[in-house]
């Protein structure tokens, strides 16, 4: 999965599982102080990601370390190598 | 009595079953002014008994593992300040569960004991003997490494484990090749309720834990196990209102609930709200709140568990010898993905317990057998009411019995001394149990799955129960201290309920 489709599927996530405006999502963006995210969401956007990738994910140390949604794609390809791999 | 006698209680708590109450007096020995809310005439949701013919017949608890002295079971009761209430009643060590796989022609004994059991199994089955040491060493480090399940430990934050992420069907068939040995391992399904394709192995491994520690009941069933908890949590301060539900919350500031509106029209404002009720009732609780249709996904993407038919009967004459002293379990096929499976022709997985009679309260022996039961076995009456149903409804549930009955003619040596009293099916279930679709365990268990539990996205609302962590009495109490530790802070909980480790 290229980049630009892992930035497209996440902001996907945020628009409708969180009902974020597109124009909000950029990879800067702190997800919790900008995008208004609870850590009581975190869970939801861990089984929402699960969903939208088919990927399993815990909510381990690298989850909570999250702020930003560069951050998320980030994490989200490194989830994607490790499926491969 | 039905009406709160206050306008504000720091927590309330909705839900008077195993959670709700567990929750609720530990809450109120913190100090919290609690109001504990049932929509039932009295409190006790699923542990409740009912009498027929002068015998009492549970209906949803009916064994729990691990109840020895110093187990799970054991020491929950020592937390929640009623182990000297209740005589716990083990099974016999020998054979706590008696297994048959009527294909295979195969009968097994489970004792006690983990150890106890890998080497009844290794001597059954020598090929496996690799497999087995490594199933149960790693029933043993599951249990470990989940929260409160190592009684010795303070209880460690809740994470899922990497065994929460793969199935115990992908388990069994990476490690196992006898397909006899796989049913027996995969038969505790018929303990939480979903398929070895479904469940994670870690949920299989916490529940299969338990019982291959031990197994038993208590005297006087379900019934005793409510008084138990109703008396302490009432002792502790705790107001119970019953015949009374949540309706709705006013929206609050900040992403929280407002005051609550009863079932009785009263509201009642609160600090905090405990749901121990059915997740689908939570999610229609909290939505008028704003909520994220992440949240709503999460909630929708959960399914029932499997459930049972059941039928109830007294035995007449003397008392069978080693009556009461294990559960006897009745399996076609070994596959239980097949048998957990609607559309599977053969005879469903059959779970007989047996309630020994109590001479100084006056009740005969009986037994409660229960078969498995799928929602579609009952779907053409599912939009009937109780008392309304038609003559076909009627006729299900007879022939079902019938062959119950007939079923259990080649299987137990008292089964002509049985005298049929009653019968349920899933759909009696959902009417006494507000159970959706009449689910024995809640909701299914399935891998990957984040259930509803803890502090939830309206943030002075929680959620615990069987649907949260683990079903069964025992889930639901582990649940229900859990949160109570959220609720008032782990260092505070911590110190608190240090001592009932070794009290009493």
């Amino acid at each position: 999965m290229t980049r630009e489709e892992i930035i497209a599927k996440t902001n996907a996530v945020f628009a409708e599982s969180f009902e974020i405006e597109p124009e909000r999502l950029k990879p800067e963006a702190n997800v919790f102080l900008d995008l208004g995210l609870d850590s009581l969401d975190t869970v939801d956007l861990v089984v929402a990601i699960q969903k939208k990738f088919g990927v399993q994910i815990r909510d381990d140390e690298r989850v909570r370390a999250i702020r930003t949604l560069g951050d998320v794609y980030d994490f989200i390809a490194t989830i994607q190598q490790e499926k491969q791999g | 009595m039905s009406v709160p006698r206050r306008e504000r209680y720091d927590d309330v708590v909705v839900g008077a079953g195993t959670a709700g109450l567990a929750s609720a007096l530990l809450l109120a020995r913190f100090g919290r002014s609690v109001l504990l809310l049932d929509r039932a005439p009295a409190p006790g949701g699923a542990l409740r008994r009912f009498r027929r013919g002068g015998a009492a017949f549970d209906t949803g608890f009916h064994f729990t593992g691990s109840i020895q002295p110093g187990e799970l079971f054991d020491h929950l009761l020592g937390v929640l300040g009623i182990r000297g209430e209740l005589e716990l009643q083990p099974f016999d060590p020998e054979v706590g569960h008696r297994f048959r796989f009527a294909d295979a022609d195969v009968e097994m004994e489970l004792p006690f004991g983990l150890d106890r059991c890998r080497d009844r199994w290794q001597a059954q089955f020598p090929q496996e003997g690799e497999a087995l040491d490594w199933y149960f060493g790693a029933l043993r480090s599951i249990a470990a490494r989940t929260m409160g399940m190592d009684v010795g430990r303070p209880l460690t934050t809740f994470g899922m484990l990497d065994e929460d992420f793969v199935s115990l069907r992908s388990v069994l068939d990476a490690r196992f090749r006898d397909p006899v040995l796989k049913g027996a391992i995969s038969a505790f399904a018929m303990c939480y309720g979903s398929p070895p394709a479904s469940v994670s192995f870690a949920a299989h491994a916490r529940v299969a834990f338990g019982f291959h520690q031990s197994g038993g009941t208590i005297a006087g069933g379900g019934d005793a196990l409510v008084d138990a908890l109703t008396r302490a949590a009432e002792r502790a301060g705790v107001e119970i209102c019953c015949s009374c539900g949540l309706e709705s919350f006013a929206p609050g500031a900040d992403r929280q609930a407002g005051a609550a509106t009863l079932s009785t029209g009263a509201q009642v404002a609160f600090e905090r709200c405990l749901l121990t009720i059915d997740p689908f009732a939570i999610l229609n609780l909290l939505d008028p709140l704003g909520l994220t249709p992440a949240f709503r996904e999460r909630v929708q993407a959960f399914e029932p568990s499997v459930g049972f038919f059941a039928a109830y009967g007294i035995v007449d004459g003397a008392e069978p010898a080693g009556f009461g002293r294990s559960v006897q379990s009745d399996f076609a096929g070994t596959d239980f993905d097949a048998a957990m499976d609607p559309a599977c022709p053969d005879e469903r997985p059959l779970v007989l317990i047996e309630v020994p009679g109590d001479p100084a309260a006056g009740t005969p022996p009986s037994v409660s057998a229960l078969e498995l039961s799928f929602a579609q076995d009952v779907a053409a009456w599912a939009n009937t009411r109780r008392g309304r149903r038609p003559p076909e409804y009627r006729a299900y549930k007879q022939s079902r019995a019938e062959a119950i009955a007939r079923r259990l003619a080649g299987r137990i040596p008292y089964a002509d001394r049985i005298r049929w009293v009653d019968t349920a099916s899933m759909l009696t279930f959902r009417d006494y149990l507000h159970s959706r679709s009449g689910s024995a365990y809640g909701i299914m268990l399935k891998t990957g799955q984040y259930g509803l539990f803890g502090r939830l996205p309206v943030r002075n609302c929680y959620a615990a129960g069987q649907s949260a962590l683990l079903p069964g009495v025992l889930g639901a109490m582990m649940s229900g201290l859990f949160v109570v530790r959220q609720m008032v802070g782990k260092e505070v909980f911590d110190e608190a309920t240090a001592g009932a480790r070794q009290d009493t």
